[in-house]
């Protein structure tokens, strides 16, 4: 199974760097799509399913927590996962996204194994949750082989 | 005037983002260097604050050898095919990390608010760009000195 991921960040450079990172990671990936920025990213949202947001927290126009708030508002956005990927690494705001409903929480700066780690945490449970709704059996999110 | 121990924190937060992001070994000087060692005549300025509980405003000057350094290895292309955006979009990022992590280390309870960083290429660097209020710091690098302005009434730009 191939997974759509949208990552989110006002930086070109670390779009670009966490995207060959998700492909080193051995996570089968379907569309991959970028935003700079949370409204951005709601817009993708509207347009494609995606099944996991990769996104930064520190960004203009619409920040990575705002933009959590407006997808836990939608009832079909909602169960998305949303990773944080951020410099922001006071435990008081980890603490505080959690409880908004994030999924994960990458500290920036990070090592590529740390990604692969919660993004396949993150997507086996979403795809272990699909299945059982489906009742289906669960298979692993990613190879057991990485680039890393 | 900066603390020792936030002085302390900065180092440790520069050493991080730099080894592990960029691979790239830095450290804050105990002393300012009495010249400009090398012949950089290119900087990327980057201009970043926070607000809160506490504030200050940064200014960091990177040499352009190492921001081109540091882009190349990073986005894994050729050094003389790297643009002035990428330059700047990659030395954002790096003053937004090292800051950041700052914050993580002084800050715990998240009363700090890191604004969005801003930049551009700038040419040369004085110690002299420093006013009163201000607290210079020097950060040795293989590619140059990284100069820090650190203002911790968060009052404007160098």
């Amino acid at each position: 199974m191939a997974f759509n991921i949208l990552v989110v960040d006002d930086s070109d450079t670390m779009r670009a760097v966490i995207k060959k990172t998700v492909l080193m990671s051995g996570v089968q990936i379907g569309e991959f799509c970028e935003a700079c920025n949370g409204k951005a990213a709601l817009e993708i949202l509207e347009e494609m399913w995606i099944d996991v947001v990769l996104s930064d927290i520190n960004m203009p126009v619409m920040g990575g927590v705002d933009f959590l708030r407006e997808v836990k508002k939608d009832a079909v956005l909602k169960n998305i996962p949303v990773i944080f990927i951020s410099t922001e690494s006071s435990q008081a705001r980890m603490d505080e996204v959690v409880s908004l409903g994030a999924a994960g929480y990458v500290k920036k700066p990070f090592m590529p194994a740390k990604i692969r780690e919660v993004l396949v945490d993150v997507l086996n449970k979403a795809y272990a949750t699909r299945m059982a709704e489906e009742g289906s059996g669960a298979a692993p999110v990613a190879e057991e082989q990485s680039d890393f | 005037m900066i603390g020792e121990i936030e002085k302390t924190q900065l180092n440790a937060a520069a050493v991080e983002v730099f080894g592990m992001m960029y691979y790239t070994p830095v450290e804050l000087l105990p002393e300012l260097p009495t010249q400009e060692s090398s012949s950089e005549r290119q900087y990327i300025k980057t201009a970043i604050e926070y607000t809160g509980s506490n504030r200050a405003s940064i200014c960091f000057y990177f040499p352009r050898t190492l921001a081109v350094n540091i882009a190349g290895g990073f986005l894994g292309i050729d050094e003389d095919q790297i643009s002035d955006s990428q330059l700047i979009d990659t030395m954002r990022e790096a003053a937004n990390m090292i800051i950041g992590n700052f914050l993580g280390r002084i800050d715990p309870d998240g009363g700090c608010t890191l604004g969005i960083p801003q930049a551009e290429v700038t040419q040369g660097f004085s110690p002299d760009r420093a006013r009163q209020g201000d607290e210079l710091l020097a950060f040795i690098s293989d590619f140059g000195h990284l100069w820090m302005i650190y203002n911790e009434n968060g009052s404007g730009q160098n």
